[in-house]
């Protein structure tokens, strides 16, 4: 049985649903994978649980806790920063899931140089160190000889660099585009289907709770850009930040333009893109009502070009506990069967 | 004797594909096959993209050719002896603002300038004091794309009309 030990950093909707998926997914990973994930410190922003003694922490009763906010309760809790927990304490792996930052990075990137300084593998769900830092992380990483997995990131459940790396080998990527945020997609869905103007779409997002108190990542374009950054230096290798990123947001979109471009056989879409050029961009866009992107509600789709397999296509949920959970597990079984 | 290859987007309608013959065979192309693509016709709002191979002399008379048929159909792609002569793209944009207000006929003169043939204008009025909008096919040759792409951006800082493109 391999054993592997981690610590989970940001333990809100997607740590806990990590913890959760451990936990009901323990059985499949021992018999399917012959691993035996033990978690040994979990943080939030005020201090960790840690227990190196034996088989880990009690995921059931720290999910419990949280949810009633008495984290802090634990017998075993301390005040003590995230990273200094991950430099500290005894692990093979980090999963990052703390709130994302798009202009400094942080508290991600410390997190991550913490995890790669002693020696641990990691995987986000955290965008903001991979839009800010994304050649420098991967550097750290790949000069350690360790992972940096971030399957999470974009697009939540839809797995897209795992099909890349597992299904489109010897391809070379040309370009990519697609809708990056559901937020944004259940607002333009709404605006056509209902003939509603963008602030009422955006109340009932609101109120649905699709969309933030403060809306401006998602509608302003800038969640969307921060994923246009990742797939550009991850599929593309291209060495880009978030300020390389030409973006517009869905904020000037009506109900008329949205009715006049339906008359025509198309639907508006918030659409992030990497074109062959290597430009990159996040713009509302014309798509053809029969075209494959063209997806409603809250999905999310991906247009993958290669010059072997040519268009690929995936559709899936961008967000949600449970399906962001599994891209980030789904990189945890890809670690242990190729490090352990 | 050349051998060319001609993407058409005919009219859906009885006697279009005849029509376009007529010029090919006027001068003196020697029609091999001829292929409706039906099933892309979906995306091409009632028209069939339809390739016609055929044999003709030389290329001065593929270009009297060429200038005719133009006149009664339109031409998508045109090739000889596996040489690229034309390739042309149609894009949708839909502009957003003031589009009245700000001379609309400003707007499709500085695009037809950078090399695209508006094929389509279709305006959405609700209140004049609102924003208005309107989707403009443009077909333009493949080359002139980015001419037009950058003639939109100026347009849109210009007249601050929001560009949405397909
Ligand atoms: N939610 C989704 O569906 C989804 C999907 C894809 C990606 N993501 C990304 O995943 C990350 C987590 O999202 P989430 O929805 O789980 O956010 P969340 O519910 O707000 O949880 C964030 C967690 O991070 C903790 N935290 C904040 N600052 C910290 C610090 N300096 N050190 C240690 N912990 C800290 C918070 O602590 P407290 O509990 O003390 O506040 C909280 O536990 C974000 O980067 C987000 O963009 C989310």
């Amino acid at each position: 049985m391999k054993n592997v030990k981690a610590i989970i950093v940001g333990f809100g909707v997607v740590g806990k649903g990590v913890a959760k998926v451990l936990q009901t997914k323990r059985k499949e990973l021992e018999h399917d994978y012959n691993a035996k994930v033990s978690v040994v410190a979990v943080c939030n922003s005020k201090g960790c649980v840690i227990d190196e003694s034996g088989a880990g922490l009690d995921l059931e009763e720290l999910v419990e806790l949280a949810d009633k906010k008495k984290f802090e309760s634990h017998k075993k809790f301390q005040k003590m920063k995230g990273a200094d927990a991950i430099e500290s304490v005894k692990a093979d792996i980090l999963i990052e899931a703390t709130p994302t930052d798009i202009k400094t990075g942080e508290p991600g990137t410390a997190n991550f140089l913490a995890a790669f300084k002693s020696g641990k593998h990691v995987i986000t769900s955290n965008k903001g160190p991979l839009a800010v830092n994304f050649q420098k992380l991967m550097g750290e990483a790949k000069r350690k000889n360790l992972e940096m997995r971030f399957e999470a990131t974009v697009c939540g459940g839809m797995p897209v660099f795992s099909l890349v790396r597992n299904g489109l080998q010897l391809n070379k990527i040309k370009s990519v585009r697609g809708i990056l945020n559901g937020t944004t997609n259940f607002i333009l869905t709404k605006m056509l289907e209902d003939k509603v103007s963008f602030e009422s779409a955006l109340k009932e997002a609101q109120e649905l709770g699709y969309a933030e108190a403060d809306p401006t990542y998602d509608i302003e374009g800038i969640d969307a850009a921060a994923k246009v950054v990742i797939l550009a230096n991850a599929l593309l290798g291209i060495n880009a930040s978030f300020k390389d990123v030409k973006v517009t947001g869905i904020t000037k979109v009506t109900a008329e333009a949205m009715e006049l471009a339906n008359s025509q056989g198309f639907v508006i879409k918030l659409i992030g893109e990497i074109s062959e050029s290597g430009s990159l961009e996040v713009s509302p866009r014309l798509i053809p009502k029969v075209h494959p992107l063209n997806v409603k509600g809250s999905l999310n789709a991906l247009q993958i070009d290669t010059d072997l397999a040519k268009e690929v296509f995936v559709v899936g949920r961008g967000a949600g506990q449970i399906e962001t959970a599994s891209a980030i597990v789904s990189d945890l079984v890809d670690i242990i069967n190729r490090r352990f | 004797m050349l051998k060319c290859r001609v993407l058409l987007r005919l009219k859906d309608a009885p006697g279009a594909l005849v029509e376009s013959l007529k010029p090919i065979s006027g001068h003196g192309g020697n029609i091999q096959n001829i292929t409706h693509l039906r099933e892309n016709s979906e995306g091409e709002g009632g028209f069939v993209p339809t390739i016609i191979n055929f044999e003709i002399s030389d290329l001065s008379a593929l270009e009297a050719l060429k200038a005719d048929l133009s006149k009664v159909a339109q031409i998508r792609e045109l090739s000889a002896d596996g040489k690229k002569l034309l390739k042309k793209k149609s894009v949708s944009i839909l502009l957003l603002g003031h589009v009245m207000d700000t001379d609309a006929k400003n707007t499709l003169d500085r695009l037809m300038d950078a090399g695209a043939d508006a094929r389509n204008f279709t305006l959405s009025i609700s209140d004049s004091k609102k924003p208005s909008c309107a989707l403009i096919t443009l077909d333009m040759d493949e080359k002139n794309f980015d001419p037009i792409l950058s003639a939109l951006d100026k347009l849109s800082k210009e007249k601050g009309l929001l560009v949405i493109r397909e």
